[in-house]
């Protein structure tokens, strides 16, 4: 019965792939395919009797020479005209696990009925756990974490994607919308022109606007600007400083919203001389 | 056994060209360098990313590489930074005229025209 299982299991499991694949069913049963089914029809069919080794061995084994023989049916495959490819992949070991499971059950039934290796599904834990010594509850242990670990893994890697990354461009060009020959000397009061960008990647609609200060001073600014996602925005915009003095700090400050801080600045240093 | 072959194989590794990854934004603001900057712009970046630069804005860098760990050039240009660019006179030394800043940098002889990116001055 548990090879009946394991290879209706497997051969369930390819349609599954072909058409459905990435399907939560898909993925589990992937699992024990790539992970379990195939060292467990290989421990059969090297240990048929029920004597050979314990279940707790043996469940053990399953998962550590399924590890072994999957990469080894890969590099297999590598050197065959298939390749490595989900097909390949999924018939190889398909094929492996039923030729396994048929010598497997081919060698139980060449012994005597009280010899041969059947699992008996009872949950008598105590019976269990006070039969085995101190190393094989250890491994027991230490198997149940791994499976766990695994499910949770796999629970982590099969879940939707996240939101792709948000962000907000800003930038600034000069007067010919390149970004060189930004404003540097000043008269008092002159006008200088700079071209600002906002490009909107938050992936919804975003109300932004703009504050233009040196030092406490606001000189300038946009009012509100709506941009639905990845809508581009671009204007020339303009300011007068308002006092003499080397190296000032013009402040372009993008607000997001209703926000109080500035999502992005812009720093632009300019000598304003008198006239 | 294991740790023994990977121990020889280590080495070999080192030598290899590898990709080298930035997040989406990074991706945006060089390929906007390419598109807004002269063609004979020359860049200094931090450089962990100074690797992708060339390709994604097709512009010139000043330092380049795959695995800039341990690299005392790469090192030099980490601190340069670190200390926010502070020394005009080391970027003119470099014959570069732009600069990407993981770090804010308050150096009044640089423009910020963009997050991260820093424009030398008309006349420095």
């Amino acid at each position: 019965m548990d090879l009946l299982a394991v290879v209706v299991a497997s051969l369930v499991l390819v349609p599954l792939a072909v058409f459905w694949g990435g399907s939560p069913v898909s993925l589990v049963l992937g699992l024990i395919f790539a992970l379990f089914s195939p060292g467990y029809a290989l421990v059969a069919a090297v240990f048929p009797k029920r004597h050979d080794l314990d279940i707790v061995r043996r469940l053990a084994l399953s998962f550590g020479l399924s590890i072994v023989v999957v990469p080894l049916a890969g590099v297999f495959l590598n050197y065959t005209r298939w390749g490595i490819g989900l097909y390949p992949v999924l018939f190889s070991l398909l094929a492996f696990i039923i030729v396994a499971a048929a010598v497997a059950w081919y060698r139980r039934r060449r012994l005597p009925p009280e010899e041969r290796f059947e699992p008996r599904f009872r949950l008598r834990l105590s019976q269990f756990w006070g039969g085995h010594h101190l190393l094989d509850r250890a491994l027991l242990v230490l198997l149940v974490v791994v499976i766990i670990g695994a499910m949770g893994v796999l629970v982590y890697v099969a879940r939707p994607p996240e939101v792709g990354q948000t962000f907000t461009e800003f930038y600034m060009l000069g007067p010919e919308g390149r970004a060189a020959d930004y404003p540097d000397v000043l008269g008092l009061g002159e006008e200088a022109t700079v071209t600002l960008g906002i490009v909107n990647h938050e992936q919804a609609v975003t109300d932004y606007h703009i504050r233009i200060l040196i030092g406490e001073d606001e000189v300038g600014g946009v009012a509100t600007i709506t941009l639905a996602g990845e809508e581009e925005w671009e204007q020339k915009v303009s300011f007068a400083p308002v006092g003499v003095g080397e190296e000032q700090k013009v402040e372009f400050r993008l607000y997001k919203g209703n926000e109080n801080t500035p999502y992005h600045v812009l720093d632009l240093w300019v000598d304003v001389v008198g006239n | 056994m294991v740790v023994f072959a990977l121990f020889l194989r280590m080495e070999g590794y080192a030598e290899e060209d590898y990709y080298q990854i930035v997040d989406v934004d990074t991706y945006r603001d060089f390929e906007w360098l390419g598109e807004e900057l002269p063609r004979d712009s020359i860049a200094l970046l931090n450089p962990y990313v100074g690797w992708a630069y060339f390709p994604a804005s097709g512009q010139y860098v000043y330092s380049a590489r795959a695995y800039p760990w341990g690299v005392e050039q790469a090192m030099e240009i980490g601190e340069f930074f670190r200390e926010g660019a502070t020394d005009t006179e080391y970027i003119r030394e470099k014959n570069v005229n732009i600069l990407y800043s993981p770090f804010p940098l308050n150096n009044p002889d640089l423009v910020e025209v963009r997050d991260g990116v820093y424009i030398l001055r008309e006349g420095n």
